[in-house]
C-alpha cells in the first residue's frame, strides 16, 4: 500500500518537472526573440516565401526541398537545402550552417531545440495567425516596415472583401477535398477561415477534428453548391464523374474548381486563395 | 451435418448483413425506403424519397458493402489457403510480399503525380510481380520448400517497404499524405468501377481456391503422405499460391492494406468448424464478408460524418474476440 502512494508521490513529481521544464523552454525562447536581429537562418517551412517578400533573402543560408514550388524560386535555387515535407530534417545540415535562427514546423521543432539551436516553429491555423507570422518574421530579420507593409495591404483586401460581401444574404455550401476523397479541413484550419471569409459555408464546419474524413452520404447529402479540390488530389473532371454525385447542385451547376496549395497555405499569398475563393463564392460581387 | 448447418447459417447471416448494413449509415433512411429504392430499379414504384437518398443507396452504400464483401472473403479465403498450404498459422498473402509490392506500386503512381485511375492498375502488377520474384527465388530445383518461400517472401517485403518509405522520404508534403492514406486502407473511397473491375478476378480466384480444397486437406498431412496419395504436391502448391495472390492483389490494389482480416478469420473458423478445407475455406469465405462489412459499417459510423481507418477497428473489435476464442481452446486447431 505504501509503495502504491510512493510510486503515485513520485509518478506526480515527474510528470510537474516535465510540465515545467515545457512551459520553462517556450519562455526562455520568447524573451530572446524580442531585442535581436538574426542574420544567418536556416528556413525550413512556408517563412522561406515570407522572408523574400519581405526582402531578407541574402540572410537565409539554408532551404528546404518544399521551396521548389516557391515563385521566389528562381533567387533560391542556388541555395543549399536541408530537407523537405513536415517532418524530414537533416539536423547535421543544419548544424552545419551555424544558423543563429532556424524556421521550421512544429513537428521538427524539438529535435532542432535539442541540439541548442534557435527555433522559431511556424504553428498558424487562421488568417490571423498568418499576418501574425509575418510581423514575428519581419520582426526577427529586423524588417518590420515591409513586414507591416504587408500586413496592412492583407487587411485591405480582406476589409474590401467583408464589406463587399456584407449584403450577401445566401452563402453557398462549400465542400473541401484535399488530397483524399472525403478528406476536408474543419474548424482550426486556415482554408476553414478563408471559405468562412469569403463568404462560404462550410460543410465540415461542425466537426470535432480540425482534418476530418468526410463520408460521400454526408457529402451527398449536404448537396454543397461549390466544390474546391486540391491541385494534387482528384481533378475536378474526375470529381464530376463520381458515382452517386450527379445530382450535387455543385456538379449540375458546374461549380467545382481546382485550388493552387499556395492559396491555402500559410504566407501572404493565401489573400490570392481568399480573393478567388470569393469569386467562386459570389461571381456576381467580384466581377473584375 | 452441423457444419452444414454452420455454413447454412453464414450464407443467412451475409445476406442479413448486406440488407441490416443497407440501413445504417451517417444519414438516416428507414428500412421501408431502402427497400422500395431497391426494388425500384425493378418494379416502377411511385418515388416518395428525395433523390438523394436514391444516389447514398445505391451509389454509395451498395458498391461499398459489395466491395466490403468481395474484398473480405478475398482476404479470409486466400489468408485460409495460405496457412493451409504452408501449414503455418502465420502464412498469408501478405507475408509473400503481396501488400508491399501493391504499396509500392501505388506510391509510385502518386509520387510520379500521375492520374490517380492508375494506381489500381499498377498496384496490381508490382504485387504480383513481387510474389513471382519471390515464388521464383525460393524455388531449389522443381521443389518450392515452404521455409525458403516464407523467407524470400519477408525478405521481399522489407525491401519494398524500405523502397516505399524512400519514396515517402522524397514525396511532397499532399503526395506523402495521399500515400499514408492509401496504405492505411480503407473502403470509404468505394464505387461502382471499381466493384466491377474485381469482381472477376475474386470471383474467379475464390471459385478456383474452393475448388482445390481436397488438395489443401492431403497437404495437411504432409508433403509424403500427400504424394502416397496421388498428389502433385508441387503443382498443387504453384497454382494455390497464384491463386491465393491474385485474389489478395486484386484486394489490395482497390483498396489499400487491410490487415488482420486474412489471418483472425480464417481461425477463427477453423475452431468453430474444424480443419476440413471443404467446410473452412467456403465459411473463411462467408464469415470475412459479414466481419469486414460490419467493422466497416462502424467505421463510417461511429463518430459520423467522420471516417474512420477501417484497420483501426478490425484489430479493435478482432483481437479481443478472437484471444478470447484462442484462450478458451488453448491452442489454434488444425495444424
Amino acid at each position: 500500500m505504501d509503495k502504491k502512494i510512493l510510486k503515485g508521490i513520485l509518478f506526480a513529481v515527474i510528470l510537474i518537472f516535465v510540465l515545467i521544464s515545457f512551459l520553462y523552454k517556450e519562455r526562455e525562447y520568447e524573451k530572446k526573440e524580442k531585442k535581436h536581429i538574426y542574420e544567418r537562418i536556416v528556413s525550413l517551412s512556408c517563412t522561406t516565401e515570407i522572408l523574400c517578400a519581405l526582402g531578407a533573402e541574402d540572410k537565409i543560408v539554408a532551404i528546404s526541398d518544399i521551396d521548389k514550388e516557391s515563385p521566389y524560386y528562381e533567387i533560391l535555387k542556388d541555395k543549399p537545402r536541408c530537407g523537405g515535407g513536415i517532418r524530414n530534417v537533416n539536423v547535421e545540415k543544419v548544424l552545419g550552417f551555424k544558423p543563429d535562427l532556424v524556421f521550421c514546423w512544429r513537428g521538427q521543432a524539438d529535435i532542432l531545440r535539442e541540439r541548442g539551436l534557435n527555433v522559431y516553429a511556424v504553428g498558424t491555423y487562421d488568417l490571423e495567425g498568418v499576418m501574425g507570422l509575418i510581423m514575428d518574421v519581419g520582426r526577427l530579420v529586423g524588417k518590420e516596415r515591409e513586414a507591416r507593409r504587408i500586413v496592412s495591404f492583407m487587411r485591405e483586401e480582406i476589409k474590401r472583401i467583408s464589406e463587399r460581401l456584407k449584403k450577401v444574404k445566401n452563402r453557398p455550401l462549400v465542400y473541401f477535398e484535399a488530397h483524399t476523397l472525403g478528406k476536408t479541413r474543419g474548424k482550426g484550419s486556415l482554408t476553414h477561415d478563408l471559405i468562412t471569409r469569403a463568404g462560404g459555408i462550410n460543410i465540415a464546419k461542425d466537426e470535432v477534428v480540425p482534418f476530418p474524413l468526410l463520408s460521400q452520404e454526408f457529402i451527398i447529402t449536404k448537396n454543397p453548391d461549390v466544390i474546391i479540390v486540391e491541385e494534387y488530389g482528384a481533378s475536378p473532371e474526375e470529381v464530376k464523374k463520381r458515382d452517386g454525385w450527379q445530382n450535387i447542385k455543385a456538379i449540375v451547376n458546374n461549380r467545382v474548381y481546382r485550388s493552387h496549395v499556395y492559396f491555402t497555405s500559410y504566407t501572404h499569398r493565401c489573400i490570392e486563395g481568399l480573393k478567388q475563393f470569393a469569386k467562386w463564392f459570389h461571381p456576381e460581387l467580384f466581377k473584375e | 451435418m452441423r457444419k452444414n448447418l454452420v455454413l447454412i447459417s453464414l450464407s443467412a447471416g451475409l445476406f442479413l448483413t448486406l440488407l441490416a448494413t443497407l440501413t445504417i449509415g451517417p444519414i438516416r433512411i428507414p428500412f421501408g425506403t431502402v427497400v422500395k429504392i431497391l426494388f425500384s430499379k425493378i418494379i416502377p414504384i411511385p418515388q416518395t424519397w428525395p433523390n438523394n437518398f436514391y444516389e447514398i443507396i445505391i451509389n454509395v452504400r451498395l458498391p461499398r458493402i459489395l466491395l466490403g464483401i468481395l474484398i473480405g472473403g478475398a482476404l479470409s479465403v486466400s489468408g485460409c489457403a495460405m496457412q493451409g498450404l504452408f501449414r503455418n498459422p502465420m502464412a498469408s498473402p501478405y507475408v509473400c510480399g503481396v501488400a508491399s509490392g501493391g504499396a509500392f506500386g501505388a506510391s509510385l503512381i502518386i509520387v510520379l503525380g500521375l492520374p490517380q485511375v492508375l494506381i489500381m492498375p499498377v498496384a496490381f502488377l508490382f504485387s504480383l510481380l513481387v510474389v513471382f520474384l519471390v515464388y521464383h527465388l525460393a524455388k531449389i530445383g522443381r521443389r518450392i520448400p515452404v521455409e525458403t518461400l516464407l523467407l524470400s517472401g519477408i525478405a521481399f517485403s522489407l525491401f519494398f517497404s524500405a523502397l516505399t518509405s524512400f519514396i515517402q522520404y522524397v514525396a511532397e508534403e499532399g503526395q506523402l499524405r495521399q500515400i499514408i492514406f492509401w496504405l492505411m486502407g480503407g473502403l470509404w473511397a468505394s464505387n461502382w468501377n471499381k466493384v466491377l473491375s474485381v469482381f472477376p478476378v475474386i470471383f474467379l480466384g475464390i471459385l478456383c481456391l474452393l475448388y482445390f480444397s481436397r488438395e489443401l486437406n492431403i497437404l495437411l498431412l504432409g508433403e509424403d503422405h500427400a504424394l502416397d496419395v496421388g498428389v502433385d504436391v508441387e503443382n498443387a502448391r504453384k497454382i494455390i499460391l497464384i491463386l491465393g495472390a491474385l485474389t489478395t492483389s486484386s484486394a489490395v490494389a482497390t483498396c489499400g492494406i487491410i490487415g488482420f482480416v486474412g489471418l483472425i478469420v480464417p481461425h477463427l473458423m477453423r475452431i468453430i468448424i474444424g480443419p476440413d478445407h471443404r467446410f473452412l475455406l467456403p465459411a473463411s469465405c462467408l464469415c470475412g464478408s459479414i466481419f469486414l462489412v460490419w467493422v466497416d459499417t462502424f467505421a463510417r459510423t461511429l463518430i459520423s460524418p467522420t471516417e474512420l481507418p477501417v484497420g483501426i477497428i478490425t484489430a479493435l473489435i478482432g483481437v479481443p474476440f478472437f484471444l478470447f476464442l484462442l484462450r478458451r481452446r488453448k491452442r489454434l486447431s488444425g495444424f
